[in-house]
């Protein structure tokens, strides 16, 4: 399901999202719906851990690459160690993208819509 | 053996502008000028993202730096994928969410004042042009090494072509040039390596003992390019950041009808690009086996012809007839990605200067819809001539910085900027002047007091700035916000922006 629209879909401003017709929102109220405050709880619980996982990996990794060189040469196998963490970083990103997306699509998304609704519906 | 090169160029050529002449009839009002209507869907908008990320700085560049330098090259390459978790988790919805067609929209719809969609148009400017100039001076460098044509002609023909593109057939020609560019590269790719894997018996562990064998385990290590420390670290940052505050990128996620694909298209792209980003590590270590470091280095000292190269190794080799057609093929598909991303940046920087500047800043949103697209078109032609004569200039001169700049300055500036306008209910439009001047100022000052420029006795030791530049950037978004005296309607718009940014309802 699209967006919620609270305007004509024709109609056409060169403005960004034109806030006269918004005005008669009161959007305090609307960041203030428990509804609203779910979504963001929900998604700072799921965003929060993931980008700390992969800042913290990445970061070590180019803290390792530019501190512990000796290291990340030391052989393992036919490579490296710096070269297994730079593999492994691939599926690893991908792996927090799909698990993004998932969460997004099944979680955000339905709450966000019920959110929009009760403020298009001109609720509090 | 060039002409070859040349005939398939000019087929890519025809293919585009036919491709620019369909979109032509599409792209008669501003929404399908900027955006194509918003009409792409996942799997498109996800090719065209690749497209315009994987430039030729990206696939002759990463597998270049790994072909002599070992792993810096690949954690160049790494960095380029980290960088859109950061977008999509934090930034391509909420962008979607409250603007139109530009930064400058988002910018300005949260402050609502024309000073702050000012910053955000000298910020996209800056840096589109910073990532513009290398484009047409390093691709008509290589255009020259491969295809035989002299430097001057090259930029002219770049920059023709781009003004054709953009001015007639908007995002919707950019998009599908982008798509059957981002196809052809990753055709070629896809090639390479299973040349590669046949010539390494399907042991892609037998490149790297290859490498070990011939260079030494040296080479695997970091370090060999990025001799400070902290340079892997400042530019990790600046990748992993920086690519969410750069303009021509940021429009991508309106060119998508909403939230939900836009995220999806990104996933595309990291599949896609994240594929090839891995790939040329091991290109570029198959060309430093096969074609040897010397003759790379010989052919160009930055390394950039590494992958052409091994193409027409396993080609055949320079004699054959394979050779010959493979290296062709390569030129004419890094002159086709050359000028794909250029036309992309012009159109990026003429939205900049047509809606955000013209038709906001200056006339206050009273321009018909006819008039915009005359205008949109106009400023297209006026950034690719000034992009050529910039180009034609920077003939011999050293744009390595200019590289470091582009990535560097959207970490600096852009991004601080957007992260602070849709998360911070404090952030006010001084504290957008301030942020984008600091940051502007010091990733330009530090970049052109480093390595770069200076050589190794720099003032400032380590090549990307973006460590010392984006906390200066931030602090400074910071000062400009506490420190001046608070106006009626600063922050008035934070609830809407913060509600809209995130549950996608929308006005327009």
């Amino acid at each position: 399901m699209s967006a919620v629209h609270l305007v004509p879909p024709d109609y056409k401003s060169t403005n960004p999202p034109n806030t006269m017709e918004a005005n008669s929102i009161d959007w305090s109220a609307a960041i203030a719906q428990p509804a609203f405050k779910e979504l963001l709880r929900l998604k700072w619980r799921v965003i929060a851990p993931m980008t700390s996982m992969y800042l913290v990996f990445f970061s070590v990794l180019m803290l390792l690459a530019g501190y512990a060189r000796p290291l990340m040469a030391a052989a393992l196998g036919p490579l490296n160690v710096g070269y297994v963490l730079i593999i492994i970083a691939y599926p690893m990103c991908w792996a927090v993208a799909f698990i993004y997306v998932f969460a997004a699509d099944a979680w955000f998304d339905p709450k966000a819509r019920a959110a929009a609704r009760n403020v298009a519906r001109g609720g509090k | 053996m060039k002409t070859l090169g040349l005939a398939i160029f000019l087929l890519i050529l025809g293919i585009t502008l036919a491709i620019t002449h369909w979109a032509a009839r599409r792209t008669s009002s501003a929404s399908s000028f900027y955006t194509a209507d918003s009409s792409l869907g996942p799997a498109q908008n996800g090719f065209a993202l690749a497209g315009d990320w994987m430039s030729a700085a990206a696939f002759l560049g990463f597998s270049g730096l790994a072909a002599l330098y070992g792993m810096d090259g690949s954690l160049y390459a790494l960095g380029a994928l980290v960088a859109f978790l950061a977008i999509l988790t934090l930034i391509a919805e909420p962008l979607r969410n409250t603007g139109r067609y530009t930064l400058g929209d988002v910018i300005a719809f949260r402050m609502q004042r024309p000073e702050a969609r000012l910053a955000a148009v000298v910020g996209t400017i800056v840096v589109n042009f910073a990532y513009l100039i290398p484009q047409m001076a390093g691709g008509a460098v290589l255009i020259k090494l491969l295809l035989g044509l002299p430097y001057q002609a090259s930029v002219a023909v770049v920059g023709a072509v781009m003004i054709v593109y953009v001015m007639f057939g908007g995002m919707l020609a950019t998009t599908w040039i982008q798509i059957v560019k981002a196809v052809l590269l990753l055709g070629t790719a896809a090639l390479l390596m299973l040349l590669i894997l046949l010539h390494f018996g399907f042991n892609p562990l037998a490149i790297f003992s290859a490498v070990e064998a011939k260079y030494g385990a040296k080479m695997l290590a970091p370090g060999n390019y990025l001799s400070n420390p902290l340079d892997q670290l400042s530019l990790g940052l600046s990748f992993a950041f920086g690519t969410a505050g750069l303009p021509h990128v940021i429009t991508r996620f309106y060119t998508v009808p909403d939230a939900r694909t836009a995220r999806k298209s990104v996933i595309w792209l990291m599949l896609l690009a994240g594929s090839v980003f891995f790939f040329t590590t091991l290109i570029g270590f198959a060309s430093a086996v096969l074609v040897g470091q010397n003759a790379i280095r010989a052919a160009d000292p930055g390394g950039n012809l590494a992958l052409p190269l091994l193409a027409q190794f396993l080609g055949g080799g320079a004699d054959s007839i394979g050779g010959r057609i493979f290296l062709a093929f390569v030129a004419a598909v890094a002159f086709a990605t050359i000028l794909a991303v250029a036309a992309g940046l012009t159109l990026s920087t003429s939205g900049a200067i047509a809606h955000d500047l013209y038709v906001n800043v200056i006339k206050g949103g009273n321009v018909g819809e006819e008039r915009q697209v005359k205008v949109a078109r106009l400023s297209s032609l006026a950034v690719g001539i000034l992009a050529m004569l910039l180009g034609l200039l920077a003939q011999g001169l050293n744009v390595a910085v200019l590289v470091i700049l582009a990535i560097s300055i959207p970490a600096s500036a852009n991004f601080p900027i957007i992260v602070l306008s849709l998360f911070w209910r404090q952030f006010n439009t001084s504290g957008v002047i301030w942020g984008m001047a600091a940051g502007l100022a010091s990733a330009i000052t530090l970049a052109l007091l480093g390595p770069a420029i200076q050589g190794p006795h720099s003032l400032f030791p380590i090549v990307n700035p973006t460590i010392i530049s984006m906390p200066i950037g931030l602090v400074g978004a910071l000062l400009g916000t506490l420190l001046v005296p608070r106006k009626p309607g600063d922050i008035a718009h934070f609830d809407e922006v913060l509600f809209r940014a995130q549950t996608g309802l929308r006005a327009d």
